[in-house]
């Protein structure tokens, strides 16, 4: 039997940079896109593709500001988004157990 | 999802955190530049005390309250504007020194003329004040030393108590030393290994 279907994985936050973004969010009380583009290792556009997915999750809180003339990409978490990756995190945890187990 | 993908996503998740962690760590240059700028001026009450200028004393202590208002903002807030990633622990830092300076103002500057408190005890009650907030940012940034660090305040609060007005500013700079400008060296050590390690990776 597919161990994800039972434990019903988020597929919002089960993709790399999804993941790595909401970790970073998870840690910080916000973060810029600059940030989240050199970490994630992502082009502009990858980002912006899950970030909006996020965004329309209600996982995560997106603000445009103005930098001097520059504008600015604020992201931070929101707390559905928070508790999403807390499940998110407890079902990798079971799935470890589960393959310990087995083995 | 079989065991090495999970290993994966676990190598994704500490990464970022680290990464954050690394991003967001304090650098120390407010506590070493505020504690630097303080040990002057008080060093300078303490002379001005001797020869009995108070109220020269008294400007000199306003200049440096202003004057640490000033690099606050300048180490703290503009660097902040500047940053690619807010944390909540400096946030929680930051806050708990400005709660504590806001009381430390009240009783050096309006206790005394009120007549609450005699000016005796401005130096001890402001350094109890001075020990909560080193010591609460021990806390926040995991550091024992600068916790125990915290202790010289109030080890020199109580020697203080005993004292005359004159040789408070002395025990002060060396309260300043240990309970401001070696924790923030301490943080900018911290902070420059996790920035190498940073760069190598």
């Amino acid at each position: 039997m597919n161990q994800d279907k039972i434990l019903h994985l988020d597929t919002i936050v089960h993709a790399p940079v999804r993941l790595a973004i909401l970790s970073i969010l998870v840690t910080a009380e916000n973060a810029n896109f600059t940030f989240l583009r050199e970490a994630t290792k992502t082009t502009d556009g990858n980002l912006n593709t899950h970030l909006t997915k996020l965004e329309q999750s209600g996982y995560i809180r997106i603000k445009k500001t103005f930098k001097g003339k520059k504008p600015q990409t604020i992201c931070s978490i929101s707390r559905k988004g928070a508790k999403a990756f807390e499940l998110y995190l407890e079902q990798l945890d079971q799935i470890v157990r589960r393959q310990k187990n087995k083995t | 999802m079989n065991d090495q993908e999970v290993q994966k996503e676990i190598v994704i998740i500490k990464k970022m955190i680290e990464k954050t962690r690394r991003e967001t760590a304090e650098s120390g240059h407010f506590f070493m530049a505020i504690g630097i700028y303080s040990i002057i001026c008080i060093s300078a009450m303490g002379t001005l005390n001797f020869f009995n200028l108070y109220d020269l004393s008294q400007a000199v202590m306003i200049v440096m309250l202003a004057g640490d208002g000033l690099i606050g903002y300048i180490t703290v807030f503009r660097k902040e504007k500047k940053e690619k990633v807010k944390s909540y622990l400096k946030t929680i830092c930051y806050s708990i020194w400005a709660a504590c300076a806001i009381p430390t103002i009240i009783i050096a500057f309006l206790f005394p003329y009120l007549g609450v408190i005699s000016r005796s005890l401005v130096g001890v009650l402001s350094s109890l004040i001075m020990g909560i907030a080193v010591f609460s940012t021990g806390i926040i940034f995991e550091s024992r030393i600068i916790i125990w660090s915290s202790l010289a305040w109030w080890a020199g609060a109580l020697v203080m108590a005993f004292l005359k007005v004159i040789p408070q500013p002395f025990i002060m700079v060396i309260m300043i030393f240990i309970g401001w400008i070696m924790p923030g060296i301490i943080l900018n050590k911290k902070y420059r290994s996790r920035s190498i390690g940073n760069e190598s990776r």
